[in-house]
Order: C-alpha cells, then structure tokens, then sequence
C-alpha cells in the first residue's frame, strides 16, 4: 500500500483543517489557490448564469461569467438555452459587446468570424485554407444547461450529477422564493453591480451560515428598530447539505402585517406551498447555493445575487430584484425600492457588509500564511431537531461555514488526484 | 438666475462635504423623488428607452433619506466610521424657469472619496434638478446620472 501522502491530502488539510475547524487565510489570498478553484470548484459545480425571464424570446441572450469565464446565455431558434464563452476560438475577441439583446448570430469584431446562438462557427470570411473544419472551432461550451422553477444554471463537467440531484435538500428552500406562486418568478430589468473588495467566499459564506453577523455589522438598522427577527424561536435554525448549500432562517420577533403579507395570505388560498413552507415567508431567509449564488429574503424584499470572482481579492457582485411574475404591481415596486434600498451598492444594509467584507481581505493579505481562521463555534454541539429538509444547525453555529469550506476543498482534492 | 443657483449647488456641496446632513436635509420638499438609473452597458438609444424600466441605484423619498441620515446618527453604520472624506467640484449648471415656476438645473460633478489610510475612489456623473423657491429653495426632483456600470460601495448622497 501506498502511504505517502499525496497532494491533495495536503492541499485539503493544510487549506481547511477538521481538526480544530480552521480555514487557513490562503483560501482567500493565495493566487495558486484561486486558480486552482477556477479549475476545480468553478468548473465541477452547477453555476447559475440566468433566469428565465430575462430570455424570453428566441434570440434572446444575456451576458455572464462563469468562474472567471465570460459567458453568453442564449435561447436559440429550438427554445432550449445554450451557454458559451464569449471569447472568439481564433485570436480570444470578445464576440458580443452589449450586456443583453436579440441576436441569431454572434460576430467577433477582430477578423468576423461569425458564430450562430448556440456556439457553432458558421463563417469564416477568409475562406482558402484547405483541410480548415469549422465544426472544430465553435465556443468553449458549457457540458450542459438546466433549470430549476425559473433558474438556469451550466456546468463545464460533462459527469456532473443531475441539477435536482445537486440542489438536493435545498430545493425545498428554494421553492419558498421560486415556487409561492403557478405563474412562477421574474428578476428585475436592471442589474446592481458592485465592486466587493475581498476574496468571493467571504459574501457566499455570510450569506448561508451567519445570522451573528446582523447584530454587529447591522447594529445600525436594530438601533433604528427597523429588524424583525426571533433568533430564539424554534423556527429560527440554519440548514446545510453535503453539497456546500446553506441557509440561515430566522422567524419574525412579531406579526408585522404589510401590504406584503397580505399578499403571502393570499398566496396560501393558492395552496402552492405546504403549510410548513408557508409559514417560512413570514420569515428572514438568507441562502447560499454553492459556490456563488445566493438570495437574501425578508417578507417585501428579495434579491437573487451572484459573487463573480475576479481575482483572489476581488469579486464583482451582480444582483436583481425577484418576484412572483404574477405579484400585482404595488408588489413588485415595493420589493424593487427595498432591495435598491437595503441590497444594492447604496443599500444600508449592504454598504456596511462591503465596508467590513473588504477590511477582512486587506487585514488577511497583510498576515503571515500559517494564520488561521476559527469556524469552531458549534463543534460541539448536538445539532437540534427541526422538522425541515437537510442537516440542521442553531443559529450560533459556524458549522454551516465549515461545511462549505469542507466542500470547497473535497473538490480541490478531487481534481488533484485525476 | 443662474448666479443664485450656482450659490444654491455650492452651498448644498458645501454642507454634504461638511457632513451637515440635518442642514442638507432641509433643502429637500417633503414631496421629494431623489433617483438615480442604473446605467447598462448596451447603446445610447436602448439605454434611454429602457431607463424608467430598471432597478434604480438610489430610489429615495425624503423619508428615506432621513432615514439615512439617521442611521449614521446610530454610531454603528461601520462604513461611515470614521467618515468618508469627501471633496465634490460641482460645474457646466445649466438652469432655466420652466411655465411652473420650477427651476430646472443641470449640473456635472465629481466627488473625490477617500477611506482608511490609503484607498481613495472618483464618481462622476451629473444631476437633473427641479428646484423651486419660496422662502427659500427646496428640491423637488433629482435624477442622477453615473458614469459606472459597476459601483464601489456608495455611502455618500450626491
């Protein structure tokens, strides 16, 4: 038997430590670490590059990234959803120039080689090159496309596991933001874009797996008597799976009827969602699926939000409003105004996360490497019983975070040891 | 005309780069609408047409924006702690009276940021207004209009 240690073991320990439940700083400033994790984790996984509603008619295409890889979504002349990068197969032109549009067909501006919408070369104007097959050259596609509800998501990993499969567990939470109506969601015109100055699994982390942090970062809005939240109450727990995805759900500290409740009541008539899912919209919800895509939820306000990362300490966050696609409009426009005001570049909730988010990152890049980070919190603990999907966790425990991490690096190993 | 508005923008510069932000506020009308589109990255004409249609970057009342200023009365609204410096150089104010008695004034601006030790950031863009005056000038409407696609944090009213 073979007992040297191979490198992915130690990649996988020296990164994200079980032991004492430590994540070293590297994770987040290391540039070795972060291309590998283009090459793993942004590869392997199910990446969200759209929603539905943005592609509506055929010919319809939105620009993305995938990992680092710019990326085009498009529905094609057959209605079914294509992604491919944006980078032409000749000399790297970027083919299209406009966030979003209508287009059959894709010309890079460099030498007019000409794509159609679903990534094949279909023109090449200098013709006289004998033996040249264009059927070689189309875009770096993406393996495969799905949805789930209204979501669509590619991966680059021909052998991944089904969408559903990978969701898993966290499709119940989901369907509290996707599913509460028939008619299904839509995301807002309009994109917030923001520049996060720190490492992209900082965001995606807090996201999931830190309902502490409301106390400190958002103090202000408490102090204003503008939160709502029970953390005590049985309904308040966070949820994880074993793919990385996590949920923090806090219950309402009172029965505040809004316009918007009001609406949820409504919805209930409808019967769309259990009971148990049902009484959940009363409540703050706060989910990462993994790596990047997460959602932030309070009744009247939701934002579906991807981390694009950009270098180990830069992100780019883009965000949309969601709603029911059949909400009325006072609806709509109310959860528009409260996520621009709350989750948005000029949002006061947002605003102090980015501020803290980013004195992490300079505080980590200015530490020697062997300096580690605790997720011990919980460790100890005897997860408490709740009568939802997945694996449960109290509301003080960092073990959703750890178990993030604990993913994050499982597929950094993985592909060290192809 | 234009001399009195130019006074009345450079005043108002004057007490947000001061951080007199009860004074400021007392420059907005009760019925306020403070906007500011998101810009897209697509051409002039589609970017125009769709503009009304987009989230918005700020969507304000004069409600809202009490309730900002407010907030950084808390002591914890960490990213206003310490204080942003900031510096704006407001300029090319175009003003003119409409039918209505509202003055609308056209204004560019660039406002220097600087946070912590060292990071230091521009924003650029320019704000249609409606102002009218009584007693004494209120805005009514502001649209701001940023030159960014993508946003570095913005604690700061324009």
């Amino acid at each position: 038997m073979d007992l040297s240690p191979r490198p992915s073991d130690s990649v996988t320990r020296t990164l994200v430590d079980g032991g004492d439940r430590t994540v070293s700083s590297r994770a987040f400033t290391d540039p070795e670490v972060f291309a590998l994790e283009q090459a793993t984790v942004f590869k392997k996984s199910w990446l969200y590059v759209g929603h539905r509603s943005q592609l509506k008619n055929k010919g319809d295409f939105v620009q993305t990234y995938a990992g680092t890889i710019p990326l085009l979504l498009c529905l094609d002349d057959n209605g079914e959803f294509n992604a491919f990068a944006n980078v032409c197969s000749h000399r790297g032109g970027r083919i299209c120039q406009v966030e979003s549009g209508n287009a059959s067909k894709f010309v890079c501006p460099y030498h007019n080689w000409t794509y159609n919408n679903r990534g094949d070369l279909m023109i090449v104007p200098r013709q006289a090159s004998p033996g040249f097959d264009k059927s070689k050259w189309h875009l770096r596609k993406a393996a495969r496309v799905a949805t789930y509800r209204d979501l669509i998501f590619c991966t680059f990993d021909e052998g991944a596991v089904s969408l559903e499969d990978y969701l898993g567990d966290m499709k119940w939470y989901l369907d509290l933001l996707l599913n509460s109506s028939a008619a299904g969601t839509e995301v807002s015109a309009g994109t917030h874009r923001s520049f996060v100055r720190c490492n992209w699994k900082m965001p995606a982390e807090q996201f999931g797996s830190d309902n502490w942090h409301f106390q400190g970062v958002h103090g202000s809005m408490g102090k204003l008597g503008r939160r709502n939240e029970n953390p005590l109450s049985a309904d308040s727990f966070h949820a994880w799976t074993a793919e990385g995805h996590m949920l923090i759900c806090i219950a309402p500290k009172v029965d505040a009827p809004s316009a918007y409740t009001f609406y949820v009541d409504e919805l209930k008539a409808k019967a769309q969602l259990s009971d148990k899912q049902h009484r959940l919209l009363r409540s703050t919800l706060v989910v990462t699926i993994f790596p990047n895509l997460s959602f932030v939820y309070f009744p009247g306000l939701c934002s579906i939000r991807v981390w694009h990362p950009k270098s180990p300490g830069e992100t780019e966050l883009w965000s949309w409003a969601l709603y029911n696609k059949d909400a009325p409009d006072l609806v709509k426009d109310s959860i528009r105004t409260q996520v621009t005001r709350m989750f948005s570049p000029t949002g006061m909730l947002e605003q102090d996360d980015l501020e803290i988010w980013s004195r992490l990152e300079s505080n980590l890049m200015a530490m020697p490497p062997d300096f580690r980070l605790c997720y011990e919190f919980g460790a100890g603990e005897a997860p408490p019983a709740r009568p939802y999907p997945g694996k449960t966790a109290s509301l003080q425990s960092d073990t959703p975070a750890f178990e993030f991490y604990r993913r994050w690096a499982d597929l950094l190993a993985e592909a060290d040891r192809q | 005309m234009t001399d009195d508005v130019e006074r009345l923008l450079y005043h108002e510069a004057h007490l947000l780069d001061s951080g007199m932000f009860h004074e400021w506020l007392k420059l907005m009308a009760p019925d306020l609408r403070y906007w500011a589109p998101v810009r897209a990255e697509v051409s002039r004409k589609q970017e125009a047409e769709d503009e009304s249609q987009r989230l918005p970057l700020f969507d304000e009342t004069k409600q809202s924006l009490d309730l900002r200023v407010s907030r950084l009365d808390t002591g914890l609204a960490w990213v206003e702690i310490p204080p942003t410096r900031t510096r704006r150089f407001v300029s090319n104010i175009h003003a003119e009276n409409d039918a209505n008695g509202v003055v609308n004034v056209r204004s560019n601006f660039i406002v220097f940021r600087s946070r912590g030790f060292t990071e230091q950031w521009l924003i650029v863009g320019c704000r249609e207004d409606r102002w009218t005056k009584s007693d004494a000038w209120l805005l009514r409407e502001r649209k701001i209009t940023l030159d960014h696609c993508t946003i570095d944090n913005l604690s700061v009213l324009l």
